[in-house]
């Protein structure tokens, strides 16, 4: 039963921070100006983070080392120093998106602008990063994320058409307006979206601060391999919405109340109830990548 | 300092005030015919973006689907949308004979979609649904215009 606990909470912690800020802005954005052409970069993207995170929390559980530890061993400091730096730096960009896509999300539903959220959001961020288990954290957090389900849902109301989605997804050329050069320029930023570091750390710090061994293995598998696909759903429903509501309409998406326009057309009030979903992703990746900058992930790596 | 270092050392200056100047030329040069084109479909683009996304907020505020707070920050970035194409258009001069016609095309339309939306962001605010009614009503015929002149002006 515990165990049954564990993976049940490890992959809807996967499913709910798989989507941050970066890919809901990426996959909203590519939704709008090319429909659904572009979603083959999202199933390429879960599959690198598949096995990226697979093999971190492999590593982690086998050697009871963080995957940086052994990069330095093998590789020597040098290489390890880049490896640092570049993780150390798109994790801190991460979490300077997080904060402002918090941020944002407040100002949607408070119309208190952005930029006097960003030292409360910041402080409360602190706050919690210093007093919460990392576990804590991660679920909290993650299991909140899971409310971007709602763009699934509205999906389904918006009356979609099916097929003209499927016709789309299944054509990854560029819209009627836009070059390859764009096309490809969205591309690399879904791609990436999918894979930051971030995300491979919860196996890798997360997993010694947790003292995984090798019988953690199966449960660790299962939480990437559902977690992240799932989560991959909501990427895609986060480009649906998108695709439905803008894309015939030759809009594009600039800002986060946009994005989230379709979740009122779809579902009313009751789907923007509370915080927007938005606040709930980008609460969970910033507490993540802000305790991977933290001297507690510093401990462990 | 070796003979060879000085070189070095002088062709690599050389080679960073070539790259100086070239981007000084670039940055001072005029706007070209289909720089100018580049601009109008921009603007165009963006100010169809507002215009769609505020008609689509205010038909929500009419049948009652999302909050005003929400609805006010969307249609503030709307009209900010709307008024970002006028200012990058007003930026650039028109360089072509043809071109002036086709600028004052856009800045008629662009002037229109400001009105149309300013005036749906005073409604919504107001909460006079009549009002909200009139301005959603505008905006769709202002967003048909300007996605002809997008069409139009495409690449």
């Amino acid at each position: 039963m515990k165990k049954l606990l564990a993976v049940t909470l490890g992959m809807l912690t996967a499913i709910g921070g798989f989507v941050d800020i970066g890919d809901f802005v990426a996959s909203s954005q590519a939704g709008s100006r090319f429909g659904m052409s572009l979603a083959w970069v999202l199933a390429l993207g879960v599959l690198g983070i598949c096995s990226y995170a697979e093999m971190a929390g492999r590593v982690t559980a086998i050697s009871q080392r963080a995957v940086f530890d052994l990069v330095r061993e093998r590789l020597g400091p040098r290489v390890a120093l880049v490896n640092l730096g570049a993780a150390f730096l798109v994790t801190i960009i991460t979490l300077g998106a997080e904060i402002g896509g918090v941020a944002l999300a407040l100002e949607l539903a408070t119309s208190i602008h952005y930029l006097l959220w960003v030292p409360i959001v910041g402080f409360v961020l602190w706050l919690v990063l210093w007093r919460l288990k990392f576990q804590t954290l991660e679920r909290v957090f993650a299991l909140l994320g899971l409310a971007l389900i709602v763009f699934l849902v509205a999906l389904v109301h918006l009356g979609t058409d099916w097929r003209g989605m499927w016709q789309q997804a299944t054509h990854p050329v560029p819209a009627d307006g836009e070059d390859w050069s764009t096309y490809g320029y969205f591309a690399v930023a879904l791609f990436a979206s999918a894979l930051t570091p971030y995300e491979v750390f919860f196996f890798s710090s997360g997993g010694v601060e947790e003292k995984w061994g090798s019988g953690d293995l199966p449960i660790m598998r299962v939480n990437v391999l559902v977690g992240f696909p799932v989560g991959a759903l909501l990427s895609l429903g986060i480009m649906a919405t998108a695709a439905t509501v803008f894309h015939p309409l030759r809009v594009q998406i600039n800002s986060v109340g946009q994005a989230v326009l379709p979740i009122a057309l779809g579902l009313g009030k009751i789907g923007l109830a509370g915080p927007p979903a938005s606040t709930r992703c980008s609460w969970s990746a910033s507490c993540s990548a802000s305790w991977h900058c933290s001297p507690r992930s510093t401990r462990c790596s | 300092m070796s003979w060879r270092g000085r070189r070095r050392l002088a062709l690599w200056l050389a080679a960073l005030i070539a790259g100086w100047g070239a981007l000084a030329v670039m940055s001072g040069a005029r706007p070209s015919g289909q720089d100018f084109d580049k601009v109008l479909a921009k603007s165009a683009e963006g100010a169809l973006s507002a215009v769609r996304t505020a008609q689509l907020a205010g038909q929500a505020e009419l049948d009652g689907r999302a909050t005003r707070t929400y609805l006010s920050s969307v249609l503030d970035d709307a009209l900010r949308g709307v008024v970002t194409a006028q200012q990058r258009l007003a930026q650039v001069p028109p360089p072509d004979r043809g071109q002036p016609g086709n600028r004052d095309e856009l800045l008629k339309l662009l002037h229109d979609a400001a009105r149309a939306t300013g005036d749906l962001v005073a409604a919504v605010q107001r909460g006079d649904d009549r009002a909200t009614r009139f301005a959603v009503d505008a905006l769709g015929p202002i967003g048909d215009r300007l996605a002809g002149f997008v069409e139009r002006h495409q690449q």
